[in-house]
């Protein structure tokens, strides 16, 4: 860890803890008491899954009509009732579909976000494990995620344009079929059959604490034929619709590849850094912090409002990303080109951020400066986003308290 | 084709590995006591394998910010039961018997500073381990809370507005 930073005033509180020793080695035997239960931890997981295994070959036996292996299978079933996790015959077989989901080297699905007021949007996804992933938007808009290397590749047919992003390390994968992976039997609930495609399919409602899914299971193959999920604290207006879903398909690997396809222009940060977009980027931050200048300007703190924002809308990562759309892409692009601009402009120093707590609107109070190349005159951002030019001795110092 | 990782049981024992000393460590600076320490540090290393396959595709330095966030969580939940308060505090009056001196301000002994890290909220006492015995940066103690680094620094700075004051009274200042 990093042990730069330094909080105002707080060298006592420093010393304080500096001058206590606590003795915090692990006693003897500590780390081999531990490494037997998590083994025991990580077996009891494997029996478990195994056993679900056990009981959904039973049933299909049962289903295959073998008078031997049904009796078997019938005894087998009961033990595992009796001495199984008590769970319901309803929450066994979510139990069953959400292992299946769990064991899916891959999914393709369509993906339907209907917003109200807006005309539904479509899209076509690829995924493999729980790390790629690649949505193909009806415009053609094509997105492609990569969380193990935190790298997000966004592809413009139309403008022929590229654009590699980082997303941050502390995001976690998430989307309706991670919930699913997530959930546990008692997470979900039998709420009737459906004929879908011609087939009789059960339908689980799934509780989660992002909001509710609801599940229409093959009863074939225990996997989802389609997932509507509707996100907590939007009212339930807003619905994102998986369907026409193909499990475990051969993916090629080169889908999922972060390169930039021939023909296309890699548009970098800096590339379009102005100004404009630092001023555009505070604009978003404010808008953002509740119409308050965020304590710092920086890339931390912009992917933090970034992926904030999927928090607010209860969907993460790539569904949240998906539907926020071209607002917040937008934002993020603006965030990177501001910050750019301000790696230009501190080239050789002279960059000031001062807008911590700083209420937007307000034109008395200096946010951010800038020296200007080969003057002695400063650029100084207001809170109502004015940009002046200030002679370095006007440079409002006492505003310097909330410097970073 | 993507292949799903096979050796989560080996990624496991490769974090425990790095970081039961340091979560350990935690767990006893928020708990004082080691048995207990030990307990916490046990069920955030059984929730680790329990969650693992969710966390795998973090660095790890984020799955380091998700220990230490969930150690928080079961110190927390650990302080809030009253027959652990009691051994924590039977624990802390036998060390000051122990020690037999009085400390002075600038040189506490560790059951003082405890007991006046105490007397602060679990959401105090958090950010002030983390910042000051584990030595994380602000931005990195809102990673490992799951909160704004605004929010990380404003109660950080109220922690030692308080810490200060609960010190300050064990030494009979104003």
């Amino acid at each position: 860890m990093a042990k730069n930073e330094r909080h105002p005033d707080d060298a006592d509180i420093r010393l304080l803890f500096e001058s206590v020793r606590p003795d915090v080695t692990p006693p003897a035997g500590s780390r081999e008491r531990l490494e037997r239960k998590l083994r025991e931890a990580i077996r009891a997981r494997e029996l478990a899954s195994a056993g679900r295994h056990e009981h959904r070959l039973a049933r299909r036996w049962v289903l295959q009509g073998g008078m031997a292996a049904a009796a078997m299978a019938m005894v087998a079933f009961a033990c595992w009732w009796l001495v199984g996790d008590g769970a319901s015959p309803a929450s066994a077989a979510f139990g069953e579909m959400i292992e299946q989901v769990r064991q899916a080297r891959s999914a393709a699905y369509t993906l339907i976000l209907h917003i109200p007021g807006r005309p539904d949007e479509r899209a076509e996804v690829l995924m493999a494990g729980q790390g790629n992933a690649r949505i193909t938007w009806s415009d053609g808009k094509t997105e492609i995620y990569s969380y193990g290397n935190c790298k997000w590749l966004c592809l413009s047919p139309a403008t022929r344009r590229a654009w590699l992003h980082d997303s941050p390390a502390t995001v976690v994968f998430d989307e309706p079929l991670d919930a699913l992976r997530r959930a546990t039997e008692a997470d979900g609930e039998l709420v009737g059959k459906e004929t879908l495609d011609g087939h009789e399919v059960a339908v689980y409602r799934v509780r989660q604490v992002r909001g509710a899914l609801r599940v229409w299971c093959d009863p074939r193959d225990n996997l989802p034929l389609r997932v509507e999920a509707r996100p907590a604290g939007d009212d339930g207006l807003k619905t994102m619709v998986l369907e026409d879903f193909r499990w475990n398909m051969v993916i090629p690997e080169s889908v999922f590849r972060l390169d930039v396809p021939p023909g296309y222009a890699l548009v970098r940060p800096e590339d379009e850094a102005s100004e404009e977009a630092l001023v555009e980027a505070l604009r978003g931050c404010a808008e953002r912090s509740d119409g308050f200048f965020p304590a710092s300007f920086g890339r931390d703190m912009v992917a933090n409002l970034v992926f904030e924002d999927n928090e607010h809308t209860q969907i993460d990562s790539v569904s949240a990303l998906s539907e926020l759309g071209e607002e917040t892409k937008r934002f993020y692009r603006t965030c990177l080109s501001g910050l750019a601009f301000v790696e230009q402009v501190n080239a050789n120093g002279g960059w000031r951020y001062v807008g911590s707590g700083a209420r937007l609107g307000d034109g008395g109070r200096p946010i951010c400066w800038w020296r200007l190349p080969e003057r002695e005159m400063f650029r100084v951002v207001y809170g109502d986003l004015m940009v002046c030019d200030v002679p370095a001795g006007q440079l409002p110092q006492a505003e310097l308290k909330g410097e970073q | 084709m993507q292949e799903m990782p096979s050796d989560h049981e080996g990624q496991i024992a490769e974090l425990y590995g790095s970081f039961y000393d340091r979560i350990f460590g935690y767990c006893a600076k928020r708990l004082f006591r080691k048995d207990l320490a030990e307990d916490a540090a046990a069920e955030v290393f059984l929730l680790l394998a329990e969650r693992y396959p969710l966390l795998r595709h973090r660095d790890s330095t984020s799955i380091l910010y998700w220990l230490y966030g969930t150690a928080s969580n079961v110190a927390a939940r650990y302080l809030r039961d009253a027959a652990r308060r009691r051994e924590i505090a039977s624990a802390l009056a036998k060390s000051h018997v122990a020690s037999g001196k009085a400390p002075e301000y600038d040189r506490l002994d560790w059951p003082v500073l405890y007991e006046a890290m105490n007397r602060l909220s679990d959401k105090d006492q958090e950010v002030l381990t983390l910042r000051y015995f584990e030595g994380l940066e602000t931005h990195e103690i809102a990673s490992a809370l799951g909160i704004r680094h605004v929010t990380a620094r404003v109660r950080l700075s109220r922690a030692i507005r308080k810490l200060r004051r609960k010190v300050g009274k064990a030494f009979g200042e104003e």
